[in-house]
């Protein structure tokens, strides 16, 4: 009974191979598997097709405000601290206050305790003296039960759910939200998982994620593996002498740099190189044993749960150090991986997976990998070469929207203000009404099973078409389209749509206007002639032909794939 | 009706939701119950006399009939000991006319007591051998899809697809047959629907082919479908106890009753809530018959089709035999099965049941039937599976049959 899945795994090729046999023989397995998505649809320009891919949706404003070239638009983008963002950060304090401070302050906003001296407006006037008094005084009170018990971690993880959202929507940032959103799925902690894993995600979010979504791959791997989110989640913190766990060393490898492709499931002498063996992920585990994390959410290396003695990892020894230098054998484990090729390899596909095809051409992950490699990590190089490469070039409609692309887009290009208000949304029944935050994310991402850090297994959310795309997911597009414009959330955009065309529009004009504004390319004529015949269907109130055009716009091909 | 609607279901709408022409062998339907938050076992199905269960569940146990003290809950006995939830009154009277297989000690490969992972794991149930996420049931259903699929084949009965069957085209999760339509309301949703198809490339008689067009002819045949469903008249004339898991029963049996449009052979409910870690005696005695009343409903709603139908209620493990300080149980391994159907060979399953000493195995049930061996019973028994298909519907698993079902004939 107890067969474990990585001893599956071992004997999976034989199965795989036979599995894929069987499902040649039936017409939608094998277009599914080959990838057959792309349909002959006229192509956006080439700063839109940046834009697109580069954003969580191309509005008005970023259009007008954008420079003309694509070198020049990403060159803004890769300078993050550079592009005012205020806007976003107001709104984030209005709404999610307790997620923009620093971790111990999260402990007593979050608390539930009625006994805290401190209040809550006390803790965002930042009275830092007073506030950390008051912390100290609620650490030091003799307690046999975890910080987590007195805390509402709940309440921290949906607000680190909620911040992210509006970031992704508002932010002028949007390249650095689109990478944080790929690095959260590289470096995956399911929030859910347990109590820790809501505690610790939070600040992971902002110190290692966010502060080095386009900086150096190194920082964010060392900032990762020290995190106790990720030292919690995969059972780093019970990793030590003579009882080791090795579930950390291992996703690390096959997920975080090396990738399962560079797996080498048979013994250490026969193992090509570049690539690791199980000993390599034995030794690896030996080399983390001893870390955990303290009470104020940092590393601490604990020496006598270290493992002394050399380690030997890909080949390299890595030198056993005394008391608390030993930390520095599992730092030095993640530069060696960092700044290892087959790491390169593996990020390199992955972001090219990410922004240019399912099945992205070698040569251009292969320069890719070699910008990584050649910059040490260095994310901004990497990413300027992906983006001005031949592959990006031609990769138009090779990529079909994830569910939460595809919901940031729709609400971004209507301009719809959301609002964080559980109070008004449980008086309030019908969906999407009032512009509500959460409606949006239960009721349509959550459905859709791509709800914000909720993956239930350390890989991340899968990024492939084959994965999201189904006859579901295509209605649930159309309905949610239709229901936002239905709702109030129409007004802004399509009133203003409606007086820019003036009156007496003909239904070629209007069809044309939305076109440019919402798919911002051309259309084939047969479908600009469906489109038209819709818009002049006499519909039972005169805003209906507008919803339906948008909604037909917004549920098709043009919009699906980008 | 414009021509490229007309083209449209004469192309792949009805005519492909048709029974196929090799409906000639029988095949029942299956209904999955799935009861999310690891059900207890020992209070289902109870041991009564067995002196480790009286000892570890002192203050929650069930009793035998005409011993329980004044207040407590006595089990109707079944056999060998074992008794079942009073609650659980239609499930008995299965039981005893021979057709419900009560299966203890089941439970799947791994250690893990968290739900969402042994949740996600039962219902992939291939332990990361195969290379794309899909449950056994989507696998099941791909293994004989027509060149154009039929939506409504696989029908997860609530608002989101189960693991178990999301990955393939062939299943829809259907909370009501109004939510597969677009939404009336200002625009004329018909013209929208038609605008769409011709947009996809299922307007001029047949379907685009590329997977966006596939889908979305699968889609528009599935809301025709929901239509036609929506016009038939509903010859229900059972009433439903409340709540969603009887909601949702009602249209599972409607759907299977009107199988001639909507082609329906799996169909998925869950109940939750058993995730009894406190107060379990009254918390397990009102899902027991949230869950008895609403099986009834449906059987009785079938009719006619009743014999057509085999129900497997599984959950994602059992609980720890000890209660804990809260009057419940926490989280455990082994847990307990019930195969409900015409062609099923009624019986307590206690073949290999481990029995309660607390220190064998850290607690818990020891898991000693797989759970995939009685799925593949009724797969390759009343459903109609080959033996040689369960190598892509479970793969890896060394098939232990139970016998649960009488043999084709």
């Amino acid at each position: 009974m107890a067969l474990s899945r990585r001893e599956l795994l071992r004997r999976s090729a034989l199965l795989a191979g036979m599995l894929g046999g069987l499902n040649g023989a039936r017409s939608y397995a094998a277009a599914r598997d080959a990838g057959h998505w792309r349909e002959n649809l006229p192509p956006p320009d080439p700063l839109l097709h940046l834009m697109n891919r580069a954003s969580f949706g191309v509005t008005e404003a970023m259009r007008r405000q954008a420079p003309s070239s694509p070198q020049a638009w990403l060159e803004q983008q890769l300078d993050p601290l550079a592009i005012d963002d205020s806007a976003v950060d107001v709104l984030v304090a209005r709404d999610f206050p307790g997620y923009l401070l620093p971790y111990p302050e999260q402990l007593v906003y979050y608390s539930e305790l009625s006994s805290s001296s401190i209040s809550r407006d006390q803790l965002m006037q930042g009275d830092a003296d007073g506030m950390m008094q008051a912390l100290g005084d609620q650490l030091q009170q003799p307690t046999t039960a975890p910080v987590s018990q007195r805390t509402n971690v709940g309440r921290m993880a949906l607000d680190l759910q909620g911040a992210s959202f509006y970031y992704q929507h508002y932010s002028t940032r949007q390249l650095r939200e689109v990478m944080v959103d790929f690095w959260s799925n590289h470096f995956h902690v399911h929030l859910w998982a347990d109590g820790q894993t809501r505690q610790f995600r939070p600040q992971e979010d902002r110190l290692v994620i966010r502060a080095h979504a386009l900086g150096n791959f190194e920082h964010m791997l060392q900032g990762s593996a020290a995190s106790p989110a990720m030292l919690a989640y995969l059972d780093g913190n019970s990793n030590r002498k003579g009882r080791p766990n090795e579930n950390y060393a291992r996703e690390l490898l096959e997920l975080h740099t090396l990738g399962i492709e560079h797996y080498h499931p048979g013994s250490e002498e026969t193992r090509p190189p570049g690539h690791y063996s199980e000993e390599d992920v034995r030794q690896v585990a030996r080399c983390f044993t001893g870390w955990t994390y303290n009470k104020l959410g940092q590393l601490q290396f604990v020496p006598e749960r270290h493992e002394p003695g050399d380690k030997r990892v890909l080949g390299v020894t890595i030198a056993g150090r005394e008391g608390l230098l030993g930390v520095h054998e599992g730092q030095e484990v993640l530069r060696l991986l960092a700044r290892h090729e087959g790491t390169a390899r593996h990020i390199a596909r992955k972001l090219c997976e990410r922004f240019i095809s399912d099945s992205p051409p070698t040569a251009t992950v292969n320069e890719v990998a070699a910008s990584f490699h050649a910059g040490s990590g260095d994310i901004a190089q990497t990413l300027r070469t992906l983006f001005s490469s031949e592959g990006f070039a031609a990769s138009t409609d090779e990529k079909f929207l994830r569910p939460l692309d595809f919901l940031h887009r729709l609400l971004r290009i209507l301009e719809v203000e959301l609002r964080h208000d559980p109070e008004l949304r449980a008086s309030t029944p019908p969906i999407w009404r009032n512009r509500i935050y959460l409606d949006f994310e239960r009721e349509y991402l959550g459905k859709e099973g791509h709800g914000l850090f909720a993956w239930d297994t350390p890989d991340g959310y899968p990024q492939a078409a084959a994965y999201w795309a189904n006859p579901n997911a295509l209605l649930q597009r159309w309905r949610a389209a239709a229901l936002l414009l239905e709702n109030e959330a129409w007004r802004g955009f399509a009133s203003l749509e409606l007086a820019a065309l003036g009156e007496g529009r003909s239904g070629a004009a209007l069809v044309d206007h939305l076109a440019a504004r919402v798919l911002r390319r051309g259309l084939l004529a047969e479908d600009r002639e469906q489109l038209i015949a819709l818009a002049l269907t006499p519909a039972p109130d005169p805003r209906g032909p507008l919803i339906a055009v948008l909604t037909a716009m917004l549920g098709s091909a043009y919009f699906q794939l980008f | 009706m414009d021509t490229a609607r007309r083209m449209l279901l004469a192309g792949l709408g009805l005519a492909a939701l048709a029974p196929s022409a090799s409906a000639t062998v029988r095949r029942e339907k299956l209904l999955l119950v799935y009861l999310r938050g690891g059900a207890d076992a020992l209070s289902l199905v109870p041991p009564t006399e067995d002196a480790d269960y009286q000892q570890q569940r002192p203050r929650t146990r069930l009793y035998g009939k005409g011993k329980a003290p004044e207040g407590r809950t006595e089990a109707e006995p079944l056999s060998a000991g074992f008794g079942i939830h009073p609650a659980l009154n239609w499930v008995k009277a299965r039981h005893d006319a021979g057709r419900a297989a009560i299966v203890l000690a089941t439970g799947a490969p791994g250690q893990s007591r968290s739900h969402f992972a042994m949740q996600a794991a039962t219902e992939r149930a291939d332990w990361g051998v195969l290379p794309q996420r899909m449950g056994f049931l989507a696998r099941y259903l791909e293994r004989d899809a027509a060149a154009q699929p039929r939506p409504f084949r696989g029908v997860a009965l609530g608002r989101a697809l189960p693991v178990s069957l999301q990955g393939g085209l062939e299943a829809v999760p259907v909370s009501s047959l109004d939510d597969l339509q677009l939404p009336d309301g200002s625009m004329d949703s018909r013209a929208l629907s038609d605008s769409l198809a011709a947009h996809y490339g299922c307007g001029d008689g047949g379907a685009g082919d590329s997977l966006l067009e596939r889908q979305a002819a699968t889609l528009l045949a599935g809301m025709s479908a929901a239509d036609a469903l929506r016009r038939g008249a509903d010859s229900s004339m059972v009433s439903y106890p409340d709540g969603i898991f009887a909601q949702q029963l009602a249209l599972g049996a409607r759907l299977i009753r009107q199988d001639g449009i909507s082609g329906t052979e799996v169909l998925t409910a869950d109940l939750g809530g058993w995730d009894t870690h406190d107060r379990a005696l009254a918390r397990i005695a009102s899902l027991a018959a949230e869950l008895d009343q609403g099986l009834a409903a449906f059987y009785a709603d079938l009719g006619a089709r009743a014999g057509d139908v085999t129900t497997v209620i599984m959950s994602e493990f059992g609980r720890r035999i000890a209660e804990n300080n809260s009057l419940g149980a926490d989280h455990g391994s082994g847990g307990l099965m019930i195969v409900i159907g015409s062609a099923i060979r009624g019986g307590v399953y206690d073949g290999r049941w481990p029995g309660l000493q607390p220190q064998r195995y850290r607690g818990d049930i020891e898991p000693t039937v797989d759970y995939r061996d009685v799925l593949a019973d009724v797969l390759c028994g009343p459903l109609g599976m080959s033996e040689a298909a369960l190598a892509e519907v479970f793969p890896g698993l060394q098939r232990q049959s139970l016998d649960l079902a009488e043999a084709a004939g």
